[in-house]
């Protein structure tokens, strides 16, 4: 077996194409799946049964069947009702929604772990359930659950190589096409493994300088 | 956090260490090996990389097992080497990694044989013909000639001969790479993509299958025909003299084409002798 890196130079292009696309997938599905996570863990705390119920079942059904059979669905089950979406949007929404459920699970553990007298202390001076869970739950209950929702960001990051066998050219896409077209399988697919080790300890790191701003008692204690 | 921290920039600089050391690191030279036929024969076990997301010529029935003209082929020759058959599925991009990393003795899977791929494998010779680059459309499609395609969104297979064909034809496509043909046609029939690029062999068995689709063949490339062929590891002479040996003889016996006549009740769209 001859290892040639030289050739894969000319490839760098297409690779940090692939990479960008993947940063790109990776912030789409985490803001969608942000957006879900606040919804769903709200409904779940809701007061109307119904609205938990139907949260309790989306989080279940998403959490408990594969990722990859969701993006199927998504892709190619989704035209059979007339819906039609490109591949990075099925995939952004495939991923996101089922990042959300996770998401869901980790934000009401933030929430029930703040303590109630933070609540009743807001009631009693008159402050809005919402503007109290806006000002006072909120920020304390992400400052608890900040590393587990960077761990689920780095998740994100690496499901999305996912997104390669619905044709989306990210960087698993990208590595796939160009070990095919090149044969120089070896050397391309341990440059791209380099290449997501620096996106996923990257983000490591941003999000933690963020955590230490945002929430710096936190890092003190 | 602190030490996560440190952890992370470790890391980091981890990272950048194996991207950048991929850049800068040698080959190292290739080792004599003994023959794959002898391997073969001693062990009496033969691994054969078939695709088996390409009905007819590999696929799996109900019961879960390897069938079609492909692993018909390849159990011709196992029963020829008098060894057990070991079917690996494959598929179109892992043909050439499943060789190079010793995974598999042999590629059975419509392997379309050109210089460049000639440097990293060998190829034996010819085993079928197919038509390069035959485009299937939704029966209602207003489609005749590959050109009519610009604009549209066009399936093809990662790695393939007709991805490159296509691209170069057509650049104006939108093209959109799968990993198997079977993806492909699943993304063509839920209207995913306008059209999908493969060999003539596969589509007109697609189309036979399912009446929605249709096949056209480009007057332009008509005349383009891949001489597939069984790959191979490279330096390995005597596994090579074995393969054509055998190629040969299931060309002049007729075998092949009786198997071509079995899955697809039709003669090959070319002959295979001479195949150039």
């Amino acid at each position: 077996m001859f290892l040639d890196w030289g050739s894969i130079t000319s490839y760098y292009g297409l690779l940090l194409q692939g990479a960008w696309l993947t940063i790109v997938i990776t912030l789409a599905s985490f803001t969608l799946a942000a957006i879900v996570g606040v919804l769903v863990a709200a409904a779940r705390a809701s007061a109307v049964a119904p609205l938990r119920w139907l949260a309790t079942v989306y989080v279940e059904v998403l959490r408990n069947t594969p990722v990859l059979l969701q993006i199927f669905i998504v892709f190619y089950g989704f035209p059979s009702f007339g819906i039609r979406m490109t591949a990075i949007t099925a995939g952004i929404l495939g991923l996101g929604f089922n990042v959300g459920a996770y998401l869901a699970e980790i934000f009401r553990a933030g929430i029930n772990a703040v303590p109630r007298g933070h609540r009743e202390a807001a009631t009693a001076l008159g402050i809005t359930p919402l503007q109290s869970f806006i000002w006072i739950v909120a920020p304390v209950a992400l400052s608890k659950v900040f590393p587990a929702v960077t761990n689920m960001f780095i998740a994100t990051l690496l499901g999305s190589s996912l997104l390669s066998v619905i044709a989306v050219p990210e960087l698993t896409g990208q590595t796939n096409e160009i070990s095919a077209r090149t044969f120089l399988t070896i050397e391309v697919y341990s440059f791209s493994t380099g290449l997501y080790l620096v996106l996923t300890l990257g983000s490591a790191l941003i999000l933690g300088m963020l955590g230490r701003r945002l929430f710096p008692a936190r890092a003190r204690g | 956090m602190g030490t996560f921290d440190k952890l992370a920039k470790t890391g980091f600089a981890m990272g950048l260490a194996v991207a950048l050391g991929s850049l800068i690191a040698l080959a190292p030279a290739a080792a004599q090996t003994p023959s794959t036929l002898d391997k073969v024969i001693s062990s009496k076990k033969l691994r054969v990389g078939i695709i088996l997301s390409l009905p007819p010529f590999g696929m799996r029935n109900a019961a879960g097992e390897p069938e079609g003209f492909d692993v018909d082929v390849a159990k011709l020759a196992a029963e020829r080497l008098g060894a057990q058959l070991e079917v690996i599925d494959t598929t179109a991009a892992d043909r050439i990694p499943n060789l190079r990393t010793d995974k598999v003795d042999l590629i059975i899977g419509q392997f379309t044989r050109n210089a460049e791929r000639a440097k990293v494998v060998t190829f034996s010779n010819p085993y079928i013909t197919a038509v390069v680059m035959a485009i299937a459309v939704p029966k209602d499609a207003d489609v005749k000639a590959a050109k009519d395609l610009d604009g549209k969104r066009v399936a093809v297979i990662k790695g393939t001969t007709q991805d490159k064909a296509f691209s170069a034809a057509v650049p104006g496509a939108s093209i959109q790479r799968f990993d198997s043909s079977a993806a492909a046609l699943l993304a063509l029939k839920q209207g995913q993509v306008d059209a999908m690029i493969e060999d003539s062999n596969f589509l007109n068995y697609q189309a036979k299958l399912d009446e929605n689709l249709k096949v056209v063949i480009d007057d332009a490339f008509k005349d383009l025909i891949d001489y597939n062929s069984i790959g191979l590891r490279r330096g390995d002479p005597d596994w090579k003299n074995w393969v054509d040996m055998f190629v040969f003889e299931l060309n002049s016996t007729g075998a092949g084409n009786a198997l071509y006549k079995k899955w697809f009740n039709a003669s090959m769209p070319a002959p295979l002798n001479p195949s150039f």
